[in-house]
């Protein structure tokens, strides 16, 4: 009974607005109090505040968030974009494919959804408003593209996902490749069939020529170096994924200077920025970690493998039970939140079932790219909104179809579970 | 009074994420470093892996902590927050912030006795270099103590608000919104 009212005390603190760090610290807090007293939760508070930060392998998470701001500072996302339009604006809905183009090669050197979400409103959106596309169209395909930092390695969620299902980042990070690539490909197809329905919400660009072309791909080098220096050391095991998130950020860095858009102004407020989506996510641990704590005294995960292995129904229904109370959950809450709270639980379950956890990261991330735009909380579809002054209900409206389309994707990788396992399985 | 509490609040943590800000430029300065002393020179630096973990990252966090809540950095779920009445808003952020700054203040008290202890016996970390082990745990206190300095503030002036009657101190809108 403690325990139901101990969930139901963190879910009315995260109801009211309390950061989600703090609700999860308040309610572990007082359920080790109610099963151990003073004694237990001081006991606890000798340890975790410290051991939850003091990790090397924790570096990853504040160094490729860094490198998302240095990218954002060095104005590589707009060159992509421009690129990617060169090469395909005249295509049917090809400002819509440059997008998704554009999304992910962001995504390849940023781990950040809302950062690719805010800088693709930023660059695609006048662009294809400009060209006379659908307003709901524009900004569907833009929040959706945005979503592919979350998969495309480097992937904070995937990072975060390995730290708390102690499993390896780096075949996590090579794991989200060819799924990137698929959601990728699953937006451009949708772009296409919507424009098919409806050939005046997307009017072409103009013709380029193969040297304008060619030319576009010079301002492309960065992302290419970038993209090298992270994915690249990762695969070839010439840095670990720790290393390559210090290496990338540094290699953003050096680029923004390059490129002349670093001052020391720049650099302090970019600093700061990840300083403190850094220290929101580590609460968030911090939190997580004391109320995990209390979950595991009391013994209610063990009880709910128990609980759900004597189920006398097929292990894939349970995994799509599974998968669709994440799908749900991530209609009102943010994806790092529900990483914390569920795989603790959901893993060891996933785990019992014979499937792999691997497999699974990557699969919980897609289908927490869903829940980046779908209402009421759908992050991504908010940035966009703001970023690009649309009503956010155009964009809620406008990123339907994709919705449909990742869900069809989703039921592909799980039938093909190869098609996550391959890359892995090659290292 | 409030205005020169709050004055001296943002000074301290002005100064606190500075330093925070200085330890995350640094995490990123030696590990690049380091590979490259490691590949290059083959002559990897051996501290590293002990001063990241042991000093920069404690460091990156906890001293950033109570500037973060200021910058209402730390993101929320807000499901019910834009239907409940202000006053009721008030009432959870008052309670929240109570309770977040005893926990914070336990942690800093219970860090600050094992860091007095750690500090007199001369008690190190044995690795390549002897780590002095009081300095994460100084780091500690001063981030919570920092922290429930800035919760306190926000205890009293939502209490305030809620006495008045009217706006000591704004309601934090969502990071999400």
């Amino acid at each position: 009974m403690v325990p139901i009212l101990i969930v139901v005390l963190m879910l009315v603190l995260l109801g009211a607005g309390i950061p989600v760090g703090f609700a999860l610290a308040l309610a572990g807090a007082a359920g080790l109090l109610s099963i151990g007293g003073t004694g237990l939760l001081a006991g606890i508070l000798s340890t975790t505040p410290l051991s939850t930060v003091s990790s090397y392998e924790l570096i990853s998470i504040p160094m490729f968030i860094l490198m998302a701001e240095f990218v954002i500072l060095s104005g590589i996302a707009e060159h992509l974009f421009r690129s990617a339009a060169t090469w395909v604006g005249r295509v049917p809905g090809g400002l819509g494919i440059a997008t998704a183009l554009s999304g992910a090669g962001f995504g390849a050197i940023s781990g950040s959804s809302t950062a690719a979400a805010a800088t693709l409103s930023a660059t695609s959106i006048p662009a294809m408003l400009h060209q006379g596309y659908e307003p709901k169209m524009a900004c569907g395909v833009v929040a959706i593209s945005g979503t592919l930092a979350m998969l495309i390695p480097p992937s904070i969620a995937l990072i975060l996902y390995g730290i708390i299902a102690e499993v390896s980042i780096g075949k996590l990070l090579i794991g989200g490749v060819i799924p990137g690539i698929l959601v990728t490909i699953t937006i451009a197809l949708t772009v296409l069939y919507l424009v098919w329905r409806h050939p005046d919400h997307a009017p072409r660009g103009p013709r380029y020529t193969m040297r304008e072309k060619f030319a576009s791909l010079r301002k492309v080098w960065p992302m290419l170096v970038l993209l090298g220096s992270v994915t690249g050391v990762i695969y070839t095991g010439v840095a670990t994924p720790t290393e390559a998130s210090a290496i990338g950020a540094f290699g953003a860095l050096v680029i923004a200077a390059v490129l002349g858009r670093m001052t020391l102004a720049n650099f302090y407020a970019a600093s700061l920025r990840a300083l403190r989506s850094t220290c929101m996510i580590f609460m968030i641990l911090l939190g997580a970690h004391i109320f995990g704590y209390y979950f595991a005294l009391t013994g209610v995960t063990q009880e709910l493998v128990r609980w759900v292995s004597e189920f006398d129904v097929p292990a894939w229904w349970i995994l799509l039970i599974i998968l669709t109370i994440i799908l749900l959950l991530g209609c009102f809450m943010d994806q790092i939140a529900i990483l914390v709270l569920t795989v603790p639980v959901v893993l060891p379950i996933i785990t019992k079932l014979g499937y792999d956890p691997i497999w699974f990261g990557v699969l919980m991330i897609v289908v927490g790219e869903v829940g980046m735009v779908t209402p009421p909380v759908g992050l991504n579809a908010f940035v966009v909104a703001r970023y690009a002054h649309r009503p956010l209900s155009e964009v809620f409206i406008g990123v339907w179809p994709h919705v449909v389309a990742h869900l069809l994707l989703i039921g592909l990788l799980v039938a093909f579970p190869i098609l996550v396992m391959w890359l892995p399985s090659k290292m | 009074m409030i205005d020169l509490s709050r004055t001296w609040m943002v000074r301290l943590e002005r100064i606190s994420r500075l330093i925070a800000a200085a330890c995350l430029v640094a995490v990123m300065l030696i590990v690049v470093t380091d590979v490259g002393a490691r590949y290059l020179l083959n002559a990897p630096m051996t501290w590293s892996y002990d001063v990241i973990g042991m000093y920069l990252m404690p460091a990156l966090f906890y001293l950033s902590l109570s500037d973060t809540l200021a910058d209402n950095h730390h993101i929320a779920v807000d499901l019910l927050r834009p239907r409940m009445p202000a006053a009721l808003i008030r009432v959870f952020e008052l309670l929240g912030s109570l309770t977040m700054a005893g926990v914070f203040l336990m942690i800093a008290w219970i860090y600050g006795g094992s860091g007095i202890d750690k500090f007199n016996s001369g008690a190190v970390v044995m690795s390549t270099v002897e780590w002095p082990s009081w300095i994460p745990d100084a780091i500690v206190v001063v981030g919570s103590i920092t922290i429930s300095l800035r919760l306190l503030g926000q205890f009293i002036g939502h209490t305030l608000s809620l006495v008045l009657g009217r706006s000591v101190i704004d309601i934090p809108a969502s990071v999400e919104h």
